[in-house]
């Protein structure tokens, strides 16, 4: 029975949802509702996450374990930067300062080093995979891009070279929208399937 | 027959093949190696998998004959086939024939009820549980038939002796009426015998129990004959029919051996038995197989790699950014997207209202500033009224830093965090007054967009971010205008909505920033980036070539060793 | 520049150079910076978060609202207490309905992305590709604007056969059990041909944002150190 409420849950809110595309006006409280809640819910799931985290670290810290000292780092930075957010709001200038001077540099320098990790992987780019059709076609792409990101090709006044150009940009797109497809078709089966409680992501009550 | 196995899934390949046809992965640096189990025919593919053979009783009904079954012979039953009387099953004599490590596991599982006792007790358990098999008479009808079918074969034997050997030799074609595990362990030992013959020891003896079977079956041996026990002593070389008559010994791995003393005389197997035996041997045989071993490069070498790699980088765009003339123009048309974005900044349209949409994290914010401040600059003038939501939890922040730089004369909207991209545009866009609404409903939530906006731009360091701003939008509100300023990495896959025309024009990574602000205000932020990312761009592509170069090479060397 | 920036700056560029130390290997000076960033982000996600959802959606009509306001904030409240209770294991059950709530929304908007933002624009794209009038808006017909839509074709097409794995409903023998039809096992090949391309290309995005934001933390530190031991 339990079960059988649920996928009624499921299904009439996936079809409310759903007719809202093709009865936008005449279902906009039910949509602005349901869209309410959902946001809500959202958000306070992912306040349950941001707390098992912090329960993590507490347990590394009560329990000594190994790494307990940056558990300490992170419960204090948490503790700090959600005391100062709630007294303060996030748009105080100090806030705004504190969050983004530590945000963007750990952040743009993790990329950094991203960006010597894939110059390594550039170097063994066959090597892990050997000549295969996705191989080549991946070596084909990367080459091809790098090239034209370099922007050295003087296009004016050469016409061919230009269509040339305007070509070879174009082949990456033909698969890129076939995998566009491919995805969307995915999540369209996935979707159906969940909302019509084929695949119940929630449980089985 | 030598086969590529495959290092991650041990699948066997042909030797032409380059990636594993089970799981993909490369089999480029794999060396060859003879395939398991290749005593098993070829065009007989061992896949009892697929049968429903997996009683656990029945296995161990086959490996009772490993141990001291003295308590069971106690209670037999008069019914017991005659041989039994003959079975030397005192226990001091196979206490002096056990190793002394299983001595010690057996006493210790008598004791202990963890570990390998306890495994050694289930084992005995289920003993005491086919000894009453036994008892209730389950498999006598069956051995009786082994017997008759037993003669018949005698018979043969003596008008064909010399088809029946297993010599290695006997080839000898299946006879109507023969079991079908029968003909394939005739088949395997037809062919395999040669190769079984410079086997050391330890290794026939996983072929014991197929090596009795055949024998037995070809009249050489009988249920008669009764083993003796003497788990000590293995069979000489080729010499397989002393083999099956004395205690064998089942070969576990390298070096380990389990003794097996055969106690019983009354040939008790059943099918579903010598299924799941010849598992347990083919188990066996693939464990012994030689593995080819991928040769890996030291840790050290690689962090070596790695470094040279980092200071090379570094130190170009060092280099680059510091020294020498900062600002070079970038070569090439401009492209039809960013034409289209060229358009709607410069044009004098009206654009008192634009939506923007943070969908960055603040490791790029310096990327989307550089792509999206001169576009924004140009676009928004004083006075507009600019609607700002994210979809990324930082974007609160980037987007007051980003406005900071655009203008101070503004008119913002905060129209707040969203979870996810798809609800964010779901819940935003343009939701005309129905006519009617729910009586009390709260209204003090965040203030909603003021529609129309004239154009929705969408600044996103992912395709998946902003492919859910995307396709919301623009299947709900087709012709709101929309553009994309996004980084290098969220353009490739975000081009096909450009093209389909769900998306009106969009300006994606260093070198389309640096040619519309080239365009739009000169020399800017972008353009001193631009030699260094040139710098890097041309180090990527050097490596990669050289990568192709050097592998590529290595490759080529170690097919040339396969084929050859 | 002021006290207040230069101190941020110092603070910007000594987490740099310890997240940038991860280059010799994993050591305290990364992890401390890692922990720094996770805690203060973790922190300000939960603000965002309170402060952008739960007052404005929750909060705020249960305080300022009228008993009729309030009455509709039953309903979430009742999901939000069962979803935040079944978070003890005893009644993990009980978050099955907000989750169910959750599933069939999600799923909606999925579907509906995936139907009407993607599958049905895009594969009208690749068809109005070779419409005559787009193919030859001259009298002379660029071979580009052909040879694009063409490749795109194909691309898509091969594409998606990559991603087929179906097998013939009644196989006529073992091997139409386990193989592709024909069709599309040569498709595919093409399709593993414009994937890789692709992957190529996406490839170079990542490696272009990376290298812009080295670039970029490497502008950093020599604005930082000339600042700080070059007087500006």
């Amino acid at each position: 029975m339990k079960k059988m409420l649920l996928a009624a849950l499921t299904l009439i809110v996936g079809l409310t949802v759903l007719a809202g595309y093709f009865f936008r006006a005449e279902l906009s409280p039910v949509l602005t509702l349901i869209i309410d809640w959902g946001i809500l819910l959202l958000g306070v799931a992912g306040l349950i996450g941001l707390g098992y985290l912090v329960r993590m670290h507490l347990a590394r810290l009560f329990r000594r374990e190994k790494g307990g000292f940056y558990s300490l780092i992170a419960l204090l930075g948490f503790v700090f930067s959600l005391a100062f957010g709630l007294v303060y709001s996030p748009h105080h200038p100090f806030f705004r300062d504190l969050i983004l001077n530590v945000q963007v540099p750990v952040e743009a320098s993790l990329l950094a080093i991203l960006a010597v990790s894939l110059l390594y992987a550039s170097l063994r780019l066959i090597r892990t995979r050997g000549w295969t059709l996705l191989s080549v076609g991946f070596l084909f792409g990367a080459v091809l891009s790098l090239i034209l990101n370099l922007a050295f090709f003087r296009e004016e006044g050469n016409p061919l070279l230009a269509e040339m150009i305007a070509f070879l940009r174009g082949i990456p797109m033909a698969g890129g929208r076939g995998i566009l497809l491919g995805m969307a078709l995915g999540g369209l089966i996935v979707g159906l399937r969940v909302l019509f409680s084929i695949n119940r992501p929630y449980g089985e009550g | 027959m030598t086969v590529l196995i495959c290092p991650e899934c041990g699948a066997e390949n042909p030797l032409e093949a380059e990636s594993c046809r089970e799981c993909g992965a490369s089999l480029v640096n794999i060396l060859p190696s003879e395939k398991p189990g290749e005593d098993f025919p070829g065009d007989e593919p061992f896949d009892f998998a697929s049968q429903d053979a997996n009683d656990l009783p029945g296995l161990l009904q086959s490996l009772k004959q490993e141990d001291d079954l003295s308590t069971l012979d106690e209670t037999q039953e008069p019914s017991e086939p005659d041989g039994s009387e003959e079975a030397p099953s005192e226990e001091p004599q196979e206490q002096d024939a056990l190793p002394e490590w299983l001595r010690r596991i057996r006493q210790r599982a008598q004791e202990e009820e963890d570990s390998v006792g306890e495994i050694t007790q289930k084992i005995a358990a289920a003993k005491d549980t086919l000894a009453d098999d036994k008892q209730g008479q389950q498999h006598e009808n069956f051995s009786a038939w082994l017997e008759s079918v037993q003669k018949e074969e005698k018979q043969k034997s003596i008008e064909d002796t010399t088809e029946v050997e297993i010599d290695g030799e006997g080839d000898r074609e299946p006879q109507p009426g023969d079991e079908d595990w029968l003909k394939r362990i005739r088949k395997i030992k037809g062919d395999t015998f040669e190769e079984e013959e410079t086997l050391s020891p330890e290794d026939q003896a996983g072929d014991s129990l197929l090596q009795w079977l055949v024998a037995l079956e070809s009249g050489q041996a009988t249920a008669q004959e009764i083993p003796e026990v003497d788990s000590d002593e293995t069979a000489p070389e080729g010499d397989t029919q002393a083999q099956k008559a004395e205690g064998e010994e089942i070969g576990i791995g390298d070096g380990d051996t389990m003794p097996v003393s055969l106690i019983e005389p009354v040939l008790d197997v059943s099918r579903e038995e010598q299924e799941l035996a010849d598992k347990l041997r083919s188990t066996i045989a693939d464990e012994k197989t030689a593995r080819p071993e991928r040769t890996r490069e030291e840790p050290a070498a690689h962090w070596v790699v790695l470094l040279i790699l980092a200071v090379l980088l570094i130190g170009s765009l060092s280099l680059s950014l510091f020294f020498g003339n900062q600002v070079r123009m970038p070569q090439g048309t401009v492209l039809p997207q960013n034409e289209a974005v060229l358009d709607w900044a410069e044009d004098s349209e009206d654009k008192t209202a634009v939506l923007l949409i943070f969908e960055y994290a603040a490791g790029y914010a310096n990327e989307v500033e550089r792509v999206a401040l001169p576009v924004l600059q140009q676009a928004i003038q004083p006075g507009t009224t600019i609607g700002m939501a994210y979809s990324n939890p930082s974007g609160l922040l980037l987007s007051e830093r980003l406005i900071d730089q655009v203008d101070d004369y503004l008119k913002l909207t905060d129209l707040g965090y969203y979870p996810t991209a798809a609800l964010g545009a779901y819940g935003l866009t343009d939701q005309t007054a129905a006519g009617w609404e729910f009586i009390d409903y709260p209204e003090s939530k965040k203030p909603l967009p003021e529609w129309p906006f004239s154009a929705v731009v969408i600044l996103s360091n992912s395709y998946e971010g902003a492919a859910g701003w995307v396709e919301q939008m623009s299947a709900l509100d087709p012709d709101r205008p929309i553009y994309l300023l996004v980084t290098a990495q969220a353009g490739p896959l975000l081009q096909p909505y450009y093209q389909s025309g769900q998306v009106a024009g969009m300006v994606s990574g260093m070198t389309e920033a640096a040619v519309v602000e080239t365009l739009l205000a000169g020399e800017g932020q972008a353009l001193v980036r631009w030699r260094s990312y040139q710098i890097g761009v041309l180090i990527c592509l050097i490596v990669i070539v050289i990568g192709v170069i050097l592998n590529g090479s290595e490759l080529s060397t170690n097919e040339r060793r396969v084929r050859s | 520049m002021t006290l207040s920036t230069l101190a941020w700056g110092v603070i910007g560029l000594v987490l740099t150079v310890m997240v940038l130390s991860y280059l010799i290997g994993d050591n305290v000076f990364f992890r401390i910076a890692a922990h720094v960033f996770v805690g203060l982000t973790a922190g300000y996600f939960a603000v965002i978060i309170l402060y952008q959802i739960v007052w404005p959606y929750l909060i705020s009509p249960l305080i300022n609202g009228t008993w009729g306001e309030r009455l509709w904030m039953i309903a979430p409240l009742v999901l939000i207490l069962l979803l935040v209770i079944s978070q003890f294991p005893k009644l993990i059950k009980l978050g099955t309905i907000p989750l169910a709530y959750l599933a069939g929304l999600t799923a909606a908007l999925v579907i509906g992305g995936a139907v009407f933002g993607t599958l049905i624009p895009q594969s009208r794209a690749v068809v109005e590709a070779f419409d005559p009038n787009r193919l030859s808006p001259s009298a002379n017909p660029s071979w580009r604007v052909i040879a694009d839509a063409g490749v795109m074709l194909i691309g898509t097409v091969a594409t998606l056969s990559y991603f087929h794995f179906g097998r013939k409903s009644q196989p006529a023998d073992d091997l139409e059990k386990t193989e592709r039809p024909k069709v599309f096992e040569v498709l595919s090949k093409v399709g593993q041909l414009f994937i890789g391309v692709t992957l190529g290309g996406i490839f170079t995005g990542i490696f272009s944002s990376a290298v812009l934001a080295l670039i970029d933390r490497l502008i950093f530190m020599g604005g930082m150190i000339s600042q700080l031991f070059g007087g500006g």
